[in-house]
């Protein structure tokens, strides 16, 4: 079949006599509705032509400019006898000018076009005239009190005998708010598409939901109303094979997703640790004895797992953020720990703030003081070379296994005071240490928070440890953690100048998420930034994060600050950032951190032995 | 006469044209909803638009029923009524041709189905070209069409040949190639 088949087919509809009988009830009712609009006096003519447009008219130009003008619209004409411009009032006005002439200049015409329509136009007007090809065209003008308008005109060719062109009339009218709406359509477009091109690897409702946006939804549940916070850390009772390492996080999130009821919500606080918020307080405990049972009976790998759970309900009357409650849920589940293999431990209620600062205090300074704390190093390839030259310090929490964890919990706490600083200061002065041991031959990338940043007295004790241990300041990049609002900016300014001025460099870490934004990126000295590992993962995958990567190289390339990716998972997404031109990839793809040694007082020339493997 | 009011004349009038705008109605009226349908897929605001133009129509039966074509000028009344309707629904722009999944599209079967099928087609068109296609598959002429749309001549038959060509294509696109070899013209 094709497309005359259907038409053929179309044209042999003959009304049935269903049809017939819907046709005389359909008269009637036309009939009817006329008889009561005339006895109401209504004008149903509108704007219909009185006369028959129909009867032979007396020239072609004149019906054409007579129809336009009953529509509103305006028309100018030119005539090839004269060559002479004419137009109507209302292609005058759509022009910005006074309806006073009939004829108008060339020049007036084309310059108000707006300059990058101008073409488009006058092609558009030569069509019509050599190749006698009818053109809509739609474009700005540009008028006198400097007002933009769009218009549309149909530019077509007059020819009243059908073979002899004589001239060429456009008929149009405003359509500058249509054009707008369609603006706007086209860019919703392609903002959906490329948002509905991201769900096919991140479904919208995520459980267990990452750590940041569980603690937004815990602070808006805890505010406004009761609820019961459960936080739950996992590990396995036997040792997982080789490789598996992930299993257990995967586990939990399967279980978690399964057994928390819709109503309620769960988040993944660290490969480790999950919470899950109930709103009912009446039934919290005994749904958070379920989950954690359910828990304790899985195995992940062949090996069933430990839970350590700690629940902490909250009223309602008394606002307490969620992550208050994280630290009082946690507290709770290593208090009522105790030796015990698996246990749920309850809190009536959060404790008090001031119990909650001392307890953190006692922690952080436990942690620094009994050597909790490890440093590892991170390769970052190093992508117009190709080799690996740098490493980023990595800082991680040894467990009750003496296994290093990474401390998005323990530095979200110490966050919260100013205990940050000590642990900062801490990975300063430990990771100077090391490095001026060592050959000195890689870059070394060191982490700072935002609030350590504006601490007094910080740039002095950076630039008195470097000394102290002969480090390069050159071979020093200090990267900025927004996790936390920088507090006094000007403050991490003077540090910034400090330290470049001796030679180090400055990174904005986790661009494009929390708190680091394009006004921190303004005000500091940034040398370096580093983009958000969320906006990689699913590079390949997604066109939105590609077109947002691609966009901030182009505006570091600009700038002349360097850029840097973190999270690349495999091979495609680093040829991916390369082609994009972004300046250093970290990640899976390009190595796993592995422990920095600690000797503090070590022989200077005998770096530690994982960099020569790491640099060969 | 002129001069009396309405009386039995002119009741007797006014049945007259009621039973001859009757017989026009029944005539014509799926001509113009099939003429409109290939302009608008909303079937609704179709029969509102159809409706309102033959009311008009009624209001000048006693004119139109003596003009050359009064079925095209029905066409052209509610092509205008149509647009004003469109333009107050706001424009959600037609889809555009990438936006569309189409699915597996069955060969019509009834002339029904083989009209639908067009009309979808026409849609698609830009606006007025659908229009210049919608008024020739009604065998209006040329001329009055360019009379109707307040055209030039030259731009109905430029506009045939380029919306021929884009049907073809999208009957293309949608299956449609082969002849049937059942047309015995």
């Amino acid at each position: 079949m094709n497309l005359d088949d259907i038409i053929e087919l179309a044209a042999a509809r003959q009304p049935s006599a269903l049809d017939r009988a819907r046709g005389r009830r359909a008269a009637e009712r036309v009939l009817r509705e006329y008889a009561e609009a005339t006895a109401e006096g209504r004008n149903l003519l509108g704007d219909l032509d009185v006369e028959d447009v129909l009867a032979p008219h007396v020239d072609e130009a004149a019906r054409i400019r007579r129809t336009a003008e009953s529509a509103q619209a305006g028309w100018v004409q030119w005539d090839a006898a004269t060559g002479g411009l004419t137009w109507s009032d209302e292609m005058s006005r759509l022009f910005g000018y006074p309806a006073v002439a009939t004829h108008v200049a060339r020049d007036v015409l084309l310059n108000g076009i707006h300059p990058d329509d101008r073409d488009r136009v006058r092609q558009a007007v030569e069509r019509g005239w050599t190749r006698r090809a009818p053109t809509d065209v739609t474009f700005r003008l540009l008028r006198a009190d400097g007002t933009v308008r769009y218009v549309q005109c149909l530019v077509e060719l007059l020819s009243p005998d059908g073979r002899n062109p004589t001239g060429i009339i456009a008929t149009g009218h405003d359509v500058t708010r249509r054009e707008l709406d369609r603006q706007q359509h086209t860019r919703r477009l392609r903002r959906d598409r490329l948002n509905g091109a991201d769900h096919g690897h991140r479904p919208v409702a995520q459980c267990p939901v990452d750590r940041e946006t569980f603690l937004r939804m815990v602070d808006r549940a805890a505010g406004s109303g009761p609820g019961a916070l459960l936080v739950i850390t996992v590990e396995p009772a036997g040792s997982l094979p080789a490789g598996r390492a992930d299993q257990v996080t995967r586990t939990v999130a399967g279980v978690l997703s399964r057994v928390v009821p819709d109503t309620d919500f769960a988040g993944m606080l660290s490969p480790a640790e999950f919470g899950v918020f109930f709103h009912d307080l009446e039934t919290a405990t005994a749904q958070a004895t379920s989950v954690h049972h359910q828990l304790t009976l899985t195995t992940a790998g062949g090996v069933r797992l430990r839970a350590r759970s700690g629940l902490v309900a909250c009223t309602g009357e008394v606002p307490v953020s969620g992550h208050d409650l994280l630290l009082d849920a946690m507290w709770a589940g290593r208090e009522g720990h105790r030796g015990r293999p698996s246990a749920l431990s309850v809190l009536a209620g959060p404790r008090s703030a001031r119990a909650r600062t001392d307890a953190v205090r006692m922690e952080v300074g436990a942690a620094i003081r009994s050597g909790r704390l490890r440093l590892h190093a991170q390769p970052i390839l190093d992508l117009a070379l190709n080799e690996i030259n740098r490493y980023e310090i990595l800082l991680r929490v040894l467990d009750e296994a003496d296994r290093p964890q990474p401390p998005a919990t323990f530095l979200a706490m110490a966050e919260r005071g100013a205990d940050i600083v000590a642990v900062d200061r801490w990975v300063v002065r430990q990771s100077l240490a090391v490095i001026g041991s060592g050959p000195q031959t890689a870059h070394y990338q060191i982490n700072l928070s935002g609030r350590t940043l504006s601490a007094p007295g910080l740039a002095d004790f950076v630039l008195r440890a470097l000394d102290e241990h002969e480090v390069d300041p050159r071979m020093i990049t200090f990267e900025v953690t927004e996790s936390a609002a920088i507090g006094d900016l000007p403050a991490a300014v003077v540090f910034a100048q400090a330290v470049r001025r001796r030679g180090c460099e400055l990174a904005l870490d986790d661009f494009g998420t929390g708190y680091s934004s394009l006004s921190v990126l303004r005000r500091l000295p940034v040398d370096q930034l580093k983009i958000d590992g969320s906006f990689v993962t699913g590079l390949t995958r997604s066109p939105f994060d590609r077109i947002t990567v691609q966009a901030v190289v182009g505006m570091c390339q600009a700038l002349g600050i360097r850029t840097a990716a973190e999270s690349a998972e495999d091979a495609a997404t680093v040829e991916l950032l390369r082609t994009i031109g972004v300046d250093f990839v970290q990640g899976y793809a390009v190595a796993r951190p592995r422990p920095l040694p600690v000797p503090i007082v070590a022989p200077r020339r005998d770096g530690p032995a994982f960099l020569d493997r790491a640099t060969g | 006469m002129p001069e009396q009011p309405a009386t039995e004349a002119g009741t007797l009038r006014d049945s007259a044209l009621d039973a001859s705008f009757t017989g026009f109605f029944i005539r014509n009226h799926l001509d113009v909803e099939t003429f409109l349908q290939r302009l608008e897929a909303d079937r609704g605001m179709v029969e509102d638009v159809s409706q309102e133009a033959f009311i008009a129509i009624r209001a000048k039966w006693q004119d139109v029923q003596h003009y050359d074509d009064p079925r095209a000028y029905v066409m052209g009344a509610a092509r205008n009524i149509l647009r004003r309707h469109q333009a107050r629904r706001g424009r959600t722009p037609t889809l555009f041709f990438d936006d569309l999944s189409m699915p597996e599209i069955a060969a019509p079967e009834t002339p029904r189905e083989a009209a639908d099928r067009l009309a979808g087609w026409i849609q698609l068109l830009p606006p007025r070209m659908g229009e210049v296609m919608s008024l020739t598959h009604d065998g209006v002429p040329d001329r009055t069409i360019a009379r109707l749309l307040g055209i030039s001549h030259n731009t109905v038959r430029e506009y045939k040949v380029e919306g021929r060509r884009k049907l073809l294509q999208l009957a293309q696109d949608d299956g449609f190639v082969v002849p049937a070899g059942r047309r015995r013209k």
